[in-house]
């Protein structure tokens, strides 16, 4: 059957390649960034296309004599004559008082290169000082942070684990560093962040939240060399590029801590040591056919190690032991892009992505070594824990006429699990034999996932554009077969007055999860595959979206949406959960869960002041009948969330400064509210519900100045930064504990939080 | 440096949410009603979270009964006992409704169902099994049948005469429907399960006993009990939140409530359990 269809699709393709004339582009401004939805119509005929969200377009027309119209309601007209298989950048000039904001797009569709241009997020303010990808994205309506101070997302009310980090293409598994402080992604080193906040094309699967599709920098408006050297108080970065428009790129991201290499050496290896690091090297090349190939690599580690000498009474040193903590992400893609024919381009992706974390404890005695040993008595116990996905992908798109624009493509992953290993050893006792024990898995498990996918970009008229797609999914572990529909339906619809109506809906399920064995983004959460016994999660949304240009500057959009989850994972018991001796899957509880909300954002694109104003009202609750036979609200869940985001960006002055203003729901935390003796007549503590107190309001203002500075030929730049300029308390903790630790006496609840938090970094351009 | 700015910049402050000052104290009832055997109750305070005492037994609850047989009556409190006993007695598929009232607090109310009763059967073979040793032991079977159509719960205790008194036997859980992933063990040893794995089914579970465990016991002698109970939902669902409830309180010793366990009770208003249950005892020679 599946070898009918693709002679059937070969088929198709050919023909239509032999009949007409195409014709194929880019349609920018004068800024060289896209525009979308330009009308290009063959003159005197009802042949028409439009161009796509990045202003690519792709036209079969029937005579290369007739002219070529592009137009568009803010720019003016452009009549050409193309030439035959050519591919040709064409410039739309801006009328006077038209806004260059792009409608279109899926609904809940956000990013930062073609939709929401000109947001100057270099200018925002950043936590330590450290330009994150992910703070940018948690000032976005709907994608929250999660706990105080941390790097992670939340999107829509949706887990952690259900977002899908793509760098180039490739999926990561654990995108932070220092817990969760701060992400592996420097703001540099990423051209484009694209986020599907629920709706999203037939070609992404495999998560129940989000897509998060980051892009590293492979073309410019111009050929040329150029670097950035930034210092932080946590790193020394180094960004350079090397990039020959439309022809080849050269781009390495590096950055490491600093902090450690002051310390000597000893004290590095016996005493303490913490680093972190993160590279990215990426190059490209458009070869001779015009065919093009990507080569992307990445690596990232965290390192954590402490040792404790225990003394005797005398003050004699007697034994050592040391804690290390580890964990590395590595990721390596090619991706081969290629004309079939002037329909059909085609794009070849292998992939690999491992991430490993690990924990180890060693001791050793001075004391007990036997008459005449060598090696002193040691004890070490390591726990190890990993993802690794290798994937091939093909993804083709077809014109198969100007009306219609398909997609289709099949994405293979085989991935490998390895849920917990222990390793214990104990050699060199006097008097007692070495001692070996291995327990958990010893080997990584292996899962195979494929997806089979279509979509059609169907354009219905001038006002009207529908995205039909489907995606089909095979899981299988262990013998079990999991098969997944995914419709993927979404309607775009032009009103009248600079304004748009979108209408979705979605399926997506996800086969892989992450257990949350205490703090989400530690390196301990394991990464697990969907079993026969818990189930593959599975989200339905249902979208619908308002947008309309105002003015000349100003764009506003209103997001509302209704999401249903399905088998939602929850660490019933944390302590079995951790030991790899026992089953992962005894201490999962599966749940429901549903979202709903409203998200409005009225956002500026031009100009030296810009950003945005935002406002999500949402609610999200769930069901674990396990653990509470009720609906309780999600632990994330913030019901208000107004956010600011401004900045003042311009080059050519001395100072340029940003601001994060952010005020809605506190978090919500788990208290005790009483206590009361069981049928076996010990006390318990009464919960009236899960996530019972929520915090007071939450308030923040965060502050960026940049100082920029010319010397020496260079470009230097000096940031400040304050996180939480006002010092409000929003909790970053609450710990309880009882006085005296015993269960009779009161409850003392202490809130942690921060303050006043300073950054900075110093950058030099070149 | 970051660490350093970070924790400068960490401060800490105490709290007395709203939500702990103004707890309202309600009844706790605890008890266990088996078929054809007297009622028995415990009626306790719960007390604020905030507060750093812990009264005792409450002796002055008025808690009033009725059945689906129309029978109505009190509990009386008992001094000795410090809970409240009523002589009546219920039969499988009985329903009955309880009360309870005192001036300080909520009225509370539930109704419980007695199980109805699973047609069951036991026997011993003596040397008929291997222990865990490797060695011939007595084999001690259990069948009964399940009721199709409905969830139920079972509870199980296999014990043994040391010519003084019966003392359960470790189950080693090697029956599916016993293992650890698929029910509890309680204080007492018996293990609670469910009909997942057998629903509608004749049900045969049995252990071997250790080798040698009765040994010296005269021929007639009683030697092995099984203790056999069809229980309520709720009385599983209880135990189930106990269980998870002890697990949570080792993490919270490790750092924090993240794992708040919700202790399951049907009586509205209040807190406990009125757990139900229909038992049949074997005594084995």
């Amino acid at each position: 059957m599946l070898k009918i269809c693709l002679l059937a699709v070969g088929l198709l393709i050919s023909l239509n390649s032999i009949a007409q004339r195409i014709a194929t582009g880019k349609v920018v401004d004068q800024h060289e960034n896209a525009v979308s939805n330009v009308r290009i119509q063959e003159r005197g005929t009802a042949n028409v296309t439009y161009s796509q969200g990045d202003g690519t377009y792709l036209l079969s027309y029937f005579d290369s004599e007739i002219p070529i119209i592009f137009s568009h309601e803010d720019f003016d007209t452009v009549v050409l004559k193309l030439n035959p298989q050519s591919t040709t950048t064409v410039f739309l000039s801006l009328k006077w008082n038209s806004n260059s904001y792009n409608l279109g797009f899926l609904a809940g569709f956000t990013d930062f290169t073609h939709k929401n241009t000109n947001k100057n997020l270099q200018n925002m303010p950043y936590f330590l000082g450290e330009s994150d990808v992910n703070r940018q994205l948690q000032m976005l309506p709907g994608i929250e942070q999660g706990r105080e101070g941390y790097s992670n997302l939340f999107v829509r009310g949706g887990e952690a684990d259900q977002n899908l980090m793509l760098y180039n293409g490739t999926p990561i598994y654990n995108s932070n560093h220092i817990y969760g402080i701060s992400s592996v992604f420097h703001h540099r080193s990423i051209k484009n962040t694209a986020v599907y906040k629920g709706v999203a094309p037939a070609r992404y699967g495999g998560r129940a939240s989000s897509y998060i599709d980051l892009s590293s920098e492979k073309n410019a408006k111009f050929s040329s060399f150029s670097g950035e050297f930034e210092m932080t108080p946590l790193n020394a970065g180094i960004y350079l590029s090397n990039i020959q428009k439309d022809k080849k790129y050269f781009t390495i991201s590096a950055r490491r801590s600093w902090i450690d290499l002051l310390l000597p050496t000893e004290t590095r290896e016996n005493s303490i040591n913490t680093n972190i690091y993160d590279l990215q090297l990426n190059m490209g090349k458009t070869l001779k056919n015009k065919d093009k190939v990507d080569f992307s690599f990445m690596s990232t580690r965290d390192l954590y190690f402490i040792a404790f000498a225990g003394q005797d009474s005398n003050n004699i040193v007697t034994s050592q032991a040391g804690f290390k903590q580890k964990w590395s992400n590595i990721l390596a893609s090619v991706k081969y892009s290629s004309q079939l024919n002037t329909k059909t381009t085609v794009e070849n992706t292998a992939y690999y992505s491992g991430y490993r974390a690990s924990t180890a404890i060693e001791q050793q005695l001075f004391t007990l070594r036997a008459q005449g040993a060598t090696s002193l008595p040691t004890q070490k116990e390591e726990s190890v824990s990993g993802i690794r996905d290798i994937g091939l992908q093909s993804h083709f798109t077809y014109l198969f006429e100007n009306k219609h624009q398909l997609s289709f493509g099949i994405q293979s992953a085989t991935r490998l699990f390895q849920v917990g290993r222990r390793e214990y050893s104990s050699v060199n006792y006097p008097s007692i034999s070495d001692v070996f024990v291995l327990t958990g898995t010893p080997k990584y498990d292996a899962t195979q996932e494929i997806a089979l996918y279509a979509e059609d970009d169907f354009r219905v008229n001038d006002n009207t554009i529908l995205n039909m797609g489907v995606r089909q999914v095979f899981f299988v572990n262990d013998k079990k077969v999991f098969v997944g529909f995914e419709p993927r339906i979404h309607g775009t619809f032009y009103l009248k007055n600079s304004d748009v109506f979108k209408l979705g809906y979605n399926r997506h399920n996800q086969y892989v999860s992450q257990l949350n064995l205490g703090t989400i983004g530690s390196p301990s959460n394991i990464w697990v595959p969907a079993t026969k016994l818990i189930l593959p999660q599975k989200m339905d949304i249902l979208e619908a979206a308002y947008e309309r240009k105002l003015g000349k500057f100003f764009a506003g959009t209103i997001n509302g949406f209704y999401k249903r989850l399905q088998n939602l994972n929850l660490v019933n018991n944390l302590s079995d959960a951790s030991d790899p001796s026992i089953d992962w899957q005894s201490s999962v509880t599966q749940g429901t869960g549903q979202v709903y909300g409203v998200e409005l954002m009225l956002q500026r694109s031009s100009g030296y002041f810009n950003g945005w104003i935002s406002y999500a009202y949402s609610k999200s609750t769930r069901n674990f009948q396990e653990l509470f036979a009720q609906d309780f609200d999600f632990t994330y869940d913030r019901p208000h969330m107004l956010k600011i985001h401004a900045n003042y960006t311009d080059e050519n002055a001395d100072w340029n400064f940003g601001f994060n203003i952010v005020v809605g729901s506190g978090q919500l935390f788990t208290l005790p509210i009483g206590k009361f003796r069981d049928i076996n007549d010990e006390i318990q503590l009464e919960y009236n519900t899960l996530n019972n107190y929520r915090s007071p309001l939450y308030t923040r203002l965060d502050l960026s100045l940049v100082r920029l500075k010319p010397n020496f030929g260079l470009n230097q730049e000096w940031r400040f930064y304050l996180y939480n300029a006002l010092g409000n308390r929003n909790p970053l903790n609450i710990s309880v504990d009882f006085e005296g630790n015993s269960n009779f006496n009161a409850l003392q609840i202490n809130r942690a939080y921060l303050a006043y938090v300073p950054g900075i970094a110093y950058i030099v351009k070149f | 440096m970051c660490s350093l700015l970070a924790l400068n910049s960490c401060l800490q402050d105490t709290i007395r949410p709203n939500i702990l000052q103004d707890y309202n104290p309600k009844l706790v009832l605890n008890g266990t009603f088996s078929a054809d055997s007297e009622l028995f109750i415990t009626a306790r305070p719960s007390v604020s979270i905030l507060d750093s005492t812990f009264p005792g037994g409450l002796n002055n609850v008025k808690i009033t009964y009725t059945t689906s047989k129309d029978d109505r009556g009190s509990f009386i409190y008992d001094l000795f006992s410090e809970g409240y006993t009523s002589s009546l007695t219920l039969k499988p598929g009985d329903i009955l409704r309880v009360r309870g009232e005192h001036p300080d607090f909520p009225t509370v109310f539930c109704e419980v169902r007695i199980p109805d009763a699973v047609p069951s059967s036991a026997i011993l073979v003596p040397n008929g099994g291997i222990d865990t040793s490797g060695l011939e032991g007595d084999l001690i079977s259990l069948t009964f049948t399940d009721k199709p159509g409905q969830k139920n719960y079972y509870r199980l205790q296999v014990l043994y005469w040391n010519g003084f008194a019966f003392i359960p036997i470790l189950n080693p859980r090697t029956d599916p429907s016993l293992a650890e992933f698929n029910s509890l063990r309680l204080q007492d040893n018996s293990i609670l399960f469910t009909d997942d794995l057998f629903d509608g089914k004749e049900k045969t579970t049995a252990i071997v006993a250790t080798n040698g465990l009765t040994f010296g016991l005269p021929q007639n002698q009683d030697k092995y009990k099984i203790e056999f109970a069809s229980v309520s939902s709720d009385y599983y669902e209880y135990f189930a939140s106990l269980d998870r409830a002890v697990e949570a309180k080792e993490v919270t010793f490790q750092g924090g409530f993240n794992n708040a366990v919700v202790i399951h009770s049907n009586v509205n208003n209040g807190l406990g359990i009125l757990a139900t249950e229909w038992r049949s005892d074997f005594t084995l020679k």
